[in-house]
């Protein structure tokens, strides 16, 4: 090969304004590629950082109808580990909420929803382990969000019961987090008999720190003030999730399981994966399920996406041009060497040299073209200031990566072999004994 | 087994050769049942007009074609049983062609020319080196390995194309009309050359003529069996595709044949 590979570079040399004519399409293809793309990854994560603050978390719960069941779905008897006493219980469930008040309850918002229940159908896979199974979803947590009616001015309240879980950003995202506390400290997971208010609850209802209210049948003292921005799942005042339950079966008289809950707090794990995540979400409960997000998510989505694959079209039709202009270069050049081919093959030259040489002649100019398409692209993305003249907001400058260097030079390599290789088999095919025969 | 050479002394046989190519649908017969037996060391010169075969026989020889009837064996190795990167691996090694035309690449210089038909054989580039410039020295072109074709005289560019049949050391070299288009001193200062590489070391040599090959300068050279061509002993004659064995240079030359019933029945 390494023989070969002398004669390769005799026949570069041979054909300087050709081969220098290749390489600089390759140059150019790879240099526009490479640029092209670090702009989509830099406008991609500029974009993204943009959407993620308009919001990659969602609400998943399933709105309870006029005379269905309180359960998002029916757990199977016989498939549960403990299904008596599972069922009795929810048994308790299905009459209490079919005898609540109809101010209080389970709500998001207005709409009155159902019990997710911590286990899926098959009685044994915990609900929230499930969702956090999907490539798209980052984190999920159980959430508990009722109404109650204070029993001494009638007043309705809004109560939310955090999860016991490890990883909170879900909560932290769409309910509240221990930046937004504005007094005292927020809720720790082995935190029993202490709340949290809204800001605006407290102003309301005149309440301090270390201040005892009384929710439900049970006494809680005012550990913390917080005062979230607007936040999907916010409440009038925050527990935790054991706290929660217990208010619930004291105040309805029912035996909800420790873990069981009606919101279900999502966060994607990332915007481009938002949609997917909402869709596997709403099949994992099933039922009537609404994902809530902000509406402004989707269409910047679309419009971001509109840009981009404009931009992916463009490269493709770059690469394509210059693999047909080189196999074309290539071609002709094969056609006029069609004699010298015979030539080498009467002496005794294999196909599998010929071959060799003519795809080892494409391959180097396209890679050569790459490496330099690569450099140029280097040096105009950390001279010229891409981000100012395309005006997006780049806090670190573009980003130069190496993995589209490498996919730049492979794309250029790829291309080399694809615009050498029929040229090379049409030279195989040459018949040396027409050349015997030339005079 | 049978068609293979058993004879150790023959190093390629070719039994019942037929050729023939279509041309409009019609078919047109070029070999008509090739006989012929090559021996180790020994000169073969086949003369035949214009369109007599002489180039498809040598093509078959070659092994640069394939589609014939009948059998071409080469040290044991029949050509139809072996595949095409093995016919131009037995090029590159051990049978040399050299054309009329002399097929030099013209854009390479002399040395690589004749360096180019040494790729196949996986020799170190110091060798080849040293192997290339010592053949072209021999042969009276130290001063021209940079040359390109263009920049020498027709005998020089013809010592390129002798220099290039001679590098691999083959058994066996086929010439088509290697001094075709010559003037009579160059063309027997080409066989001068090529006969003297070849003396002694036991390279077999066809050469295909037109018949002012041998009118023009062995015939002129060889006087009373003495001279550097009494060694060719197989002289034959190609018409209509049928090889006929003639004899002998002196033979041939004691019949004074030119221009008589022979060589109007048989050249």
């Amino acid at each position: 090969m390494r023989n070969i590979f002398e004669y390769v570079l005799l026949e570069l040399r041979r054909r300087k304004s050709r081969t220098l004519t290749n390489i600089f399409g390759y140059l150019l293809a790879v240099l526009i590629m490479v640029v092209l793309i670090s702009i989509i990854i830099t406008a991609h994560s500029a974009q993204g950082a943009v959407l993620e603050g308009v919001g990659t978390h969602f609400i998943a719960y399933v709105p309870l109808g006029e005379g269905e069941g309180p359960m998002a779905y029916e757990l199977e008897v016989e498939e549960l580990c403990c299904p008596r006493d599972y069922m009795e219980q929810y048994g308790d469930v299905v009459i209490a909420l079919a005898e609540m008040p109809p101010d209080e309850g389970f709500f998001f918002g207005s709409v009155r929803t159902k019990i997710l229940p911590s286990l899926l159908g098959d009685g044994r896979t915990r609900t929230i382990e499930k969702a956090e199974e999907f490539a798209s979803v980052k984190a999920a947590s159980p959430y508990l969000l009722f109404r109650l009616k204070d029993k001494d001015d009638g007043h309705l309240f809004t109560v939310g019961g955090i999860g016991p879980e490890m990883n909170k950003i879900a909560i932290h995202k769409s309910v509240c987090a221990p930046n937004n506390v504005v007094e005292g400290r927020f809720l720790e997971d082995t935190d029993r008999g202490v709340i949290m208010v809204g800001k605006s609850y407290a102003d309301d209802r005149n309440l301090t720190l270390n201040d005892e209210i009384i929710i439900g049948q049970r006494s809680f003292t005012v550990a913390g003030v917080v005062d979230p921005p607007i936040r999907p799942a916010a409440a009038d005042v925050y527990m935790s999730f054991k706290d929660a339950t217990e208010v619930l079966n004291e105040y309805f008289n029912v035996h909800l399981m420790h873990n069981d809950f009606n919101i279900l707090l999502v966060e994607s794990e990332n915007v481009y994966l938002h949609e997917e995540a909402m869709e596997s979400v709403k099949q994992l409960i099933m039922g009537n399920t609404i994902g809530y997000t902000y509406g402004c998510w989707s269409p910047a989505r679309k419009g971001l996406n509109i840009n981009e694959n404009a931009i992916w079209l463009l490269i493709g039709i770059i690469g394509l041009g210059t693999i047909l202009l080189s196999s074309k270069t290539q071609y002709t050049s094969v056609i006029e060497r069609r004699h010298d081919i015979g030539i080498l093959k009467i002496i005794g030259w294999t196909n599998k040299s010929i071959v060799s040489q003519i795809v080892i002649e494409s391959v180097f100019q396209s890679v050569i073209g790459g490496i330099l398409g690569c450099i140029i692209a280097i040096i105009i993305l950390l001279s010229v200031p891409i981000p100012e003249l395309i005006n997006i907001d780049v806090p670190g400058g573009i980003t130069i990566s190496w993995k589209v260097l490498g996919s730049g030079l492979l794309l250029a390599l790829i291309g080399g072999v694809i615009a050498g290789i029929i040229p090379a088999f049409i030279a195989a095919k040459q018949n040396p004994a027409e050349v015997l025969r030339k005079v | 087994m049978d068609r293979l050479c058993k004879n150790n002394n023959f190093i390629l046989e070719c039994k019942d050769l037929k050729k023939s190519f279509k041309v409009k649908n019609e078919e047109i017969k070029v070999l008509n049942g090739i006989n012929l037996s090559i021996k180790k060391g020994e000169i073969y010169v086949i003369m035949g007009k214009s369109g007599a075969g002489k180039t498809t026989l040598i093509s078959l020889l070659g092994g640069l074609e394939r589609q014939a009837e009948g059998s071409i064996v080469f040290k044991e190795q029949d050509y139809l049983s072996m595949s095409n990167e093995q016919l131009a691996l037995l090029r590159g090694k051990e049978i040399s062609i050299i054309s009329q035309n002399l097929n030099l690449i013209p854009s390479w210089s002399a040395f690589k020319n004749v360096e180019a038909a040494l790729i196949q054989t996986n020799m170190k580039k110091e060798e080849r080196i040293k192997k290339v410039e010592s053949l072209l020295n021999n042969l009276g072109l130290d001063r021209r390995l940079e040359n390109l074709p263009s920049e020498l005289s027709k005998g020089e560019q013809q010592r390129v194309a002798l220099a290039r049949a001679l590098v691999t050391e083959p058994e066996l070299i086929l010439a088509d009309e290697p001094t075709g288009g010559m003037d009579p001193n160059t063309a027997q200062g080409v066989l001068h050359i090529l006969f003297n590489a070849l003396k002694n070391n036991g390279v077999s040599l066809i050469v295909v003529t037109c018949c002012d090959f041998l009118l023009h300068t062995v015939q002129n050279e060889f006087k009373g069996g003495k001279g550097i061509f009494q060694s060719i002993r197989n002289i034959y004659s190609i018409r209509e595709g049928v090889l006929y064995y003639i004899g002998t240079l002196e033979e041939f030359d004691s019949q004074k044949l030119f221009g008589g019933e022979f060589y109007e029945k048989y050249i």
